[in-house]
């Protein structure tokens, strides 16, 4: 009885956790016809197919036959899309987002924290998602290393870190920073810093002493290159990922709300000669976007959210809009577990407020995220030679009542709706028959 | 026998020794007569004898001489066992533990990281100061803490004697990088007559534990959360590998004309570690945890052993592959919520009594599903709140591993992972007599402990309360739940 019910309990798991079937047949070809494609870069196609060759995108285009052999997907009425990225996301980490203990922790990696197990990651991919940025919280002036994830669900966390993606890591300003700092719990001390001031401090000090270490090492390399045996520098982690921003390897992306927080970090950063690669939520982006456009940042942003924190007092809807027209790449993330399944829903809201076009609204949550992270000649759009990556959708992306029916992953489904609703009808089953009761996973939670 | 009448047959023990004077260098010698022997590493005798002196068997079998001085001890009826061994206890290991050096390292400009020191906690006055918060005293970081040089036995030793263990490991309480264990022996007498084997390995946990956490503010000093201390074990040990060079260059040039780097405890404590000279025991819990470790082990090519709970199974396979020995926790309640950490409470589900059920079944099920994969495994009393439970839950891992194997976790297979199998873990001549005389089987219900000894000495104990509830050793909800949400 009790191993039954255990067993059960095993195979109903194993039904979540395995992708489809008919999807793993990775070497074979998969084919989808009959599609409305949406290429965010070479404009619709309707009627069209396209094939999918080792993971990548071999053919696009109308009058496609399909290949013997190819697994054959039917897209009659459906749109397809080229998978979505979340650019913010603090899905699938445990044992805490935030080393909040100080105000630079560039010595801590995300990647250290994936949990490949997260339901967070099954969730996404309802929501047409298949690559999600991983962030430290916003706790710290400068926080830990970020990573970039495919969500292969269902594989080991190797197998998920999208190949080849260079370094990032989270800058924070404002609010977070100085109340992570300033309300000491009983029996805890203050954090410094505890004002804006002294945030644009604990930035220079930090890179003043990145070129200082840039220096000893350069210093000792240069000594043991002339034959010398100078004492070797002690390692330190911190500053090892600091130089790497001043080296120019490693991508900032900085948590900001107010355009004058926005303004200190662009002259910090013009200052230090390292580039700021993204504005994360930057709700005032609007009010300077001209100097966001020059020092050649991009602006990751919510679609609608104003007012439900002081330092959002000043944000208005069209944030997005104004920063596209002016030329600067935006885009649209969730920050959460909950949003990152409508991420569609929210890029629509771009053409409400501001006017937008389609195509570059698909972008905010395709191409530029994907630009952002460096990542845009694999994914963000459907191409000849990039990952097939992609979302069929029951209808257009952007009509309310649209639903995701397939995401594929280097042309491997993923989430299956048809199979999903099955597998409730069992899962069901179960719990009215009490045993093997699967069990709900808790979302491993977010800040900021 | 009762135990008073033994009780009175020890005293008698020294007038006998007046009596019969043996070999000057020779103690006195116990035998045990007529009893089943089961020594685990060898067939059973059915009807023999054990006897021993000065601390170690001297002969077992069924047809040896006993010596003219030994105190018989009739065991007919009786079966005798090699005591058993707990792999993971803090039995020993002083509360709290020393402070200890931390990392101390010189930082980039020669001086040392610092006064902001033992706590990791920023002094409001001085903490803009960029030598501290970009060179961060690390909390837990220890590895250079001894246990053996610092033991406190409790008066749990005679309920964990009661079950039939008589020899543990003793670890540090906690921390990143705790400190270094001992194996002992639960025996009589001063402290470090118990210490069998020092320093058997190094620590280590994927947490500082104590306050902290990941959330938003700094309470609790750094690290809080586990990227946090993953990072400071990496730092730890890089600076352990750069202490060693610069200790290697000021040798090699006799110090002439070479910078001094300054004394660091904990980085000469991390060379065995560093050198696969000592392995690195690490606690962690839930299966993502341990691939976290492993990877670590990875990284710094460290001699890993997973100390773990319920979940192992789930990554026997990546254990398997990395050549990993398992100590497995007998608590079969499953740890805590999801990934914890901050905000983890958000969209927390109260755990699903079903589901607790399920996964203290699947708990049951873990060490054999990690023989099965070919993983060596121990024992420990790990979260273990009620010490019964060391027994009680074997008999449950005992269902689906087989009574055989699961004794011998619990004694040849631990003495072989703690790298005491020469001297304990089975009874065999030469070795150290540990032994347990029972009514039958360790694991059998009902089965009654007569005699405990210890390095040849009979140990007085005293049984364990029995586990609440209903057989099998649950206890009841309640007490389930304060243990999960703790």
């Amino acid at each position: 009885m009790k191993l039954a019910r255990f067993l059960t309990l095993v195979t109903l798991a194993m039904l979540v956790a395995l992708p489809p079937l008919v999807a793993q047949q990775k070497s074979n070809d998969v084919f989808i016809q009959n599609a409305t494609i949406l290429t965010v870069t070479k404009g619709t196609i309707e009627g069209g197919s396209i094939l999918i060759r080792n993971g990548k995108i071999a053919e696009v285009g109308k009058g496609l036959k399909a290949p013997a052999g190819a697994t054959v997907i039917d897209a009659t009425g459906k749109f397809v899309m080229p998978g979505i990225i979340d650019q913010h996301s603090h899905a699938a980490i445990d044992g805490g987002i935030n080393e909040g203990s100080l105000s630079v922790t560039a010595q801590t990696r995300i990647v250290d924290g994936i949990d490949p197990g997260s339901i967070s990651i099954y969730r996404a991919l309802a929501g047409g998602v298949t690559t999600l940025h991983l962030l430290h919280g916003s706790a710290n002036t400068i926080g830990g290393e970020d990573a970039i994830l495919r969500l292969k669900w269902g594989r080991t966390r190797d197998e998920m870190l999208f190949p080849g993606a260079g370094r990032g890591i989270k800058f924070a300003l404002g609010e977070n920073v100085k109340r992570s700092s300033a309300t000491p719990q009983p029996g805890q001390t203050r954090r410094y810093p505890v004002t804006r001031l002294g945030v644009e401090n604990v930035l220079r000090e930090s890179f003043t002493r990145a070129r200082e270490y840039i220096a000893e090492w350069d210093a000792y390399d240069k000594a043991k290159a002339a034959g010398q045996d100078p004492p070797v520098p002690r390692r330190n982690l911190t500053l090892d990922t600091l130089a790497d921003i001043l080296r120019g390897k490693v991508r900032v992306h900085a948590h900001s709300y107010r355009s004058d927080e926005i303004l200190m970090l662009l002259r910090v950063a013009d200052d230090f000669g390292f580039r700021v690669r993204s504005l994360e939520h930057a709700l005032e982006a609007y009010k300077v976007a001209p100097e966001i456009l020059k020092h050649g940042a991009g602006v990751s942003t919510f679609a609608d959210s104003w007012a439900y924190k002081w330092e959002a007092y000043d944000a208005i809807p069209y944030n997005a809009a104004i920063c596209l027209r002016k030329g600067i790449p935006v885009a649209i993330n969730s920050d959460s577990n909950e949003r990152v399944r409508r991420l569609y829903q929210e890029a629509a809201k771009v053409i409400k407020y501001g006017g937008i076009s389609e195509a570059e609204a698909l972008k905010t949550i395709t191409l530029y995220p994907a630009m952002m992270l460096d990542i845009e000649k694999r994914v963000g759009s459907i191409e000849v030679g990039k990952d097939a990556d992609l979302a069929i959708f029951s209808g257009h992306p952007f009509a309310p009542a649209s639903h995701v029916v397939l995401t594929l992953v280097e042309g491997e489904i993923f989430f299956d709706r048809a199979k999903d609703l099955e597998q409730r009808k069992t899962q069901k089953a179960s719990v009215s028959g009490s045993p093997g009761h699967v069990p709900v996973y808790s979302c491993d939670e977010i800040d900021h | 026998m009762s135990r008073k009448r033994w009780g009175a047959l020890v005293l008698l023990a020294p007038l006998c020794l007046a009596l019969f004077p043996a070999d000057a260098a020779a103690g006195p010698a116990y035998a045990i007569i007529n009893a089943r022997i089961v020594p685990v590493s060898g067939a059973v005798i059915e009807k023999g004898s054990v006897v021993m002196r000065d601390g170690v068997i001297v002969a077992v079998g069924a047809n040896i001489s006993i010596p003219a001085d030994a105190v018989v001890i009739d065991g007919t009826g009786l079966h005798i066992y090699p005591g058993l061994i707990d792999a993971n206890t803090n039995f020993g290991a002083p509360r709290p533990q020393p402070a200890g050096g931390g990392q101390q390292q010189a930082g980039p400009g020669g001086q040392a990281a610092g006064a902001a020191g033992a706590r990791g906690v920023f002094d409001p006055d001085t903490s803009n100061d960029p030598d501290r918060f970009l060179a961060p005293v690390a909390r837990g970081i220890s590895p250079e803490f001894i246990v053996a040089r610092d033991l406190e036995p409790g008066a749990e030793r005679l309920t964990m004697l009661g079950v039939g263990v008589t020899t543990v490991l003793s670890v540090p309480r906690a921390g990143i990088l705790r400190g270094q264990s001992a194996v002992l022996n639960l025996c009589e007498g001063e402290p470090s007559d118990m210490v069998v084997a020092t320093p058997f390995a190094l620590h280590a946990s994927l947490t500082a534990g104590g306050g902290g956490g990941g959330g938003g503010g700094g309470g609790g000093g750094y690290p809080g959360a586990q990227i946090g201390a993953i990072a400071a074990f990496r730092q730890a040990l890089l600076d352990a590998q750069w202490y060693a060079a610069r200790k290697a260059q000021w040798d090699r040039r006799g110090g002439k004309g070479v910078p001094r780097a300054p004394y660091s405890p904990a980085s000469e404590a991390l060379q065995d570690a560093l050198a696969g000279r000592e392995p690195v025991v690490f606690s962690v819990t839930r299966s993502n945890d341990i691939l976290k470790a492993l990877r670590l082990a990875q990284e710094f090519k460290l001699r890993a052993i997973i100390e773990t709970g319920g979940e192992a199974w789930k990554v026997a396979a990546d254990l398997k592959k990395a050549g990993v020995p398992v100590i497995v926790s007998l608590n079969f309640r499953p740890a805590a919520g999801g990934g914890g950490g901050f905000g983890g409470g958000f969209g927390q589900q109260e755990p699903d009594p079903d589901e607790q059920r399920a996964r203290e079944q699947e708990a049951a099920r873990n060490a054999n599903e990690l023989v099965k994969a070919g993983i060596p495994i121990a024992f420990s009393s790990t979260g273990l709140t009620n010490y019964a439970e060391v027994i009680t839950n074997a008999r449950r891992a005992a269902e689906h591993l087989g009574k055989d194997k699961t004794l011998e976790a619990l004694t040849i297979r631990a003495a072989e992972i703690l790298g005491v199998a020469a001297n304990l873990g089975s009874i065999e001549t030469g070795k150290l007599a540990n032994l347990i005389v029972t009514t039958g089987h360790p694991l059998d219900q009902g089965t009654q402990l007569r005699y405990v000894f210890v390095d040849g000495k009979q140990m007085r104990f005293r049984a364990p309360e029995p586990p609440r509830g209903p057989a099998g050793g649950r206890p009841p909800a309640d007490a389930q739940d304060k243990e999960v949400r703790q």
